[in-house]
Order: C-alpha cells, then structure tokens, then sequence
C-alpha cells in the first residue's frame, strides 16, 4: 500500500543509504560479482575509477527498496523500469533515491527516478511506472 | 571461459535453471540493507542480479566493463524457494567512440515456464 498520495507531480519518499567498502565485499559475495573494480583497492586505484566502486546493481537495489516503500508489492508485481547508470558510487557516500509521479494514465504511475551522491551528482536516473489499483 | 565480446549479435544463452533459497534471499536483504522488502518475497532486483550472475556463468565481462543501463518489467512475484530459469540473448552489439556496446535480453520464467520478469542489460567495454 502506498505511503503517500499517490497524484501527479506527488515527491516520492526518499530513501538514503551510506556505501561502504563491507557493503561492497557483502553484495559482491552475494551477487556472484567479484569484479576486482568492486573489491580490490589496489587493483581499482590503477583503473581509471581511481578506487573502488560500488556495483551499479547494489545501488539500483536502493532505486528498487525506495519503490517498494512507495508502492509496496505493486513493484515486484507490475512494474516497469528504464534506468541508465550516470556515475559510480564509492565507498563513503550517501546515495539518496527519490523520484516524482509525472503523470497517472491508463491506471499506471509513470515516475521519473534517480539516485544522487551527496554532492548532488547523478548515479542512476530513469523512469519507472506502476500498476495502480 | 568465452569473454562476452566474442560472442555474436544473436548468440543465445541455454536456459538455466536457478533455485533461490530463502537463506539467500535473506542474505541479499542484509548485504542491500533492504528493510521494506519481505523475506518471503524476492525483490525485483535480486532476480535481475541473479540472471546477470547466471548470463556471467557462461561468458566472462571483459576488463574494463560498465554496466551502462538496465530495463526490467516485473509480470509476477517469485517466491523465495522458488526455481526460476534464466535465459538470455545478444540482441545488438555495436561500436561507438572506441566503446562496443551491447545489449543482452533476459528472460526469467518460474518452474512452470510462466514469465516472471523481462529485461535488457546495457554494457560497455573498451574495443580490444
């Protein structure tokens, strides 16, 4: 159930999450991807991300959470999302992921969606709609 | 292990089935701090990052990869402790300022062959 008023032009309730190189190891253990990118410091520091970065997937799952407490199990059970991945993540961020309903049509919520560092830099940004009761 | 910019527009990858134990779905919950999901139901994302870590089980991400972009449609809730089966393809493959891009469909149905969720995984690599 959602939490808010679902309408046009209605803030969707921001989530934040702090990114820490333990939150990296875990999801890099969880997920499978042991890119060294994402785990190996040393390694990363001769990239051209010059440290290690957050997997683009661990912060969508962030983009994800924020729309499961907008629109609870309508999410996994209708909805849609187009994303591009802006810039990376990196240990020691705050990643905030909010979005706004644009329009309400044909029973759907069609959102736009981001993710920000703390410096107000884009990570992820996209569009996301929603089956509406 | 074929490295995934070897292999051509078309290419498909064989269906594989992948049982999702609750205990992993749990320890995806922790590692993503995810607190508004419940435990019963797996969130759209770790089903996107399962059928990547399956695709990844057939061909290896070249150095230098960048997950560029992602497009997902949920069709049905997974239960945790269900099977699922991810099947995947190359459906373009291009180059662009020294960067190959390539975009590989995936398709997760449940045990019974009904779709649970479609999507599009963008990646760019440096051209070898």
């Amino acid at each position: 159930m959602a939490v808010f008023e679902v309408v046009a032009g209605a803030e969707l309730p921001q989530l934040k999450r702090e990114i820490t190189q333990d939150k990296i190891n875990r999801y890099a253990l969880v997920s499978g991807d042991g890119n060294p990118i994402h785990t190996d410091p040393e390694f990363a520091a001769r990239s051209a991300f010059e440290g290690t970065v957050a997997h683009g997937m661990l912060v969508l799952a962030y983009l994800s959470e924020m729309l499961t407490i907008a629109f609870g199990n309508r999410w996994p059970q209708s909805g849609r999302l187009k994303i591009r991945f802006r810039g990376p993540a990196r240990p020691g961020d705050t990643v905030t992921a909010g979005g706004k309903i644009e329009k309400i049509e044909g029973g759907r919520a069609s959102c736009s969606v981001q993710c920000c560092n703390q410096s107000g830099e884009v990570l992820i940004s996209g569009e996301a709609e929603i089956n509406l009761p | 292990m074929t490295s995934l910019d070897s292999l051509p527009k078309g290419f498909r990858f064989p269906p594989t089935p992948v049982d999702i134990s609750p205990d992993w779905v749990r320890q995806y919950l922790e590692a993503t701090d995810d607190k508004a999901s419940d435990s019963d139901t797996v969130p759209p994302m770790a089903l996107a990052a399962l059928a990547i870590r399956t695709l990844l089980n057939n061909a290896r991400l070249p150095e230098g990869a960048i997950h560029a972009g992602q497009e997902l449609e949920c069709l049905a809730p997974v239960q945790a402790g269900q099977r699922i089966v991810v099947a995947a393809e190359i459906i373009s493959k291009g180059e662009r300022a020294g960067w190959q891009l390539l975009t590989v469909r995936m398709e997760v149905a449940d045990g019974a062959g009904e779709r649970v969720m479609t999507g599009r995984a963008t990646l760019s690599m440096p051209v070898r």
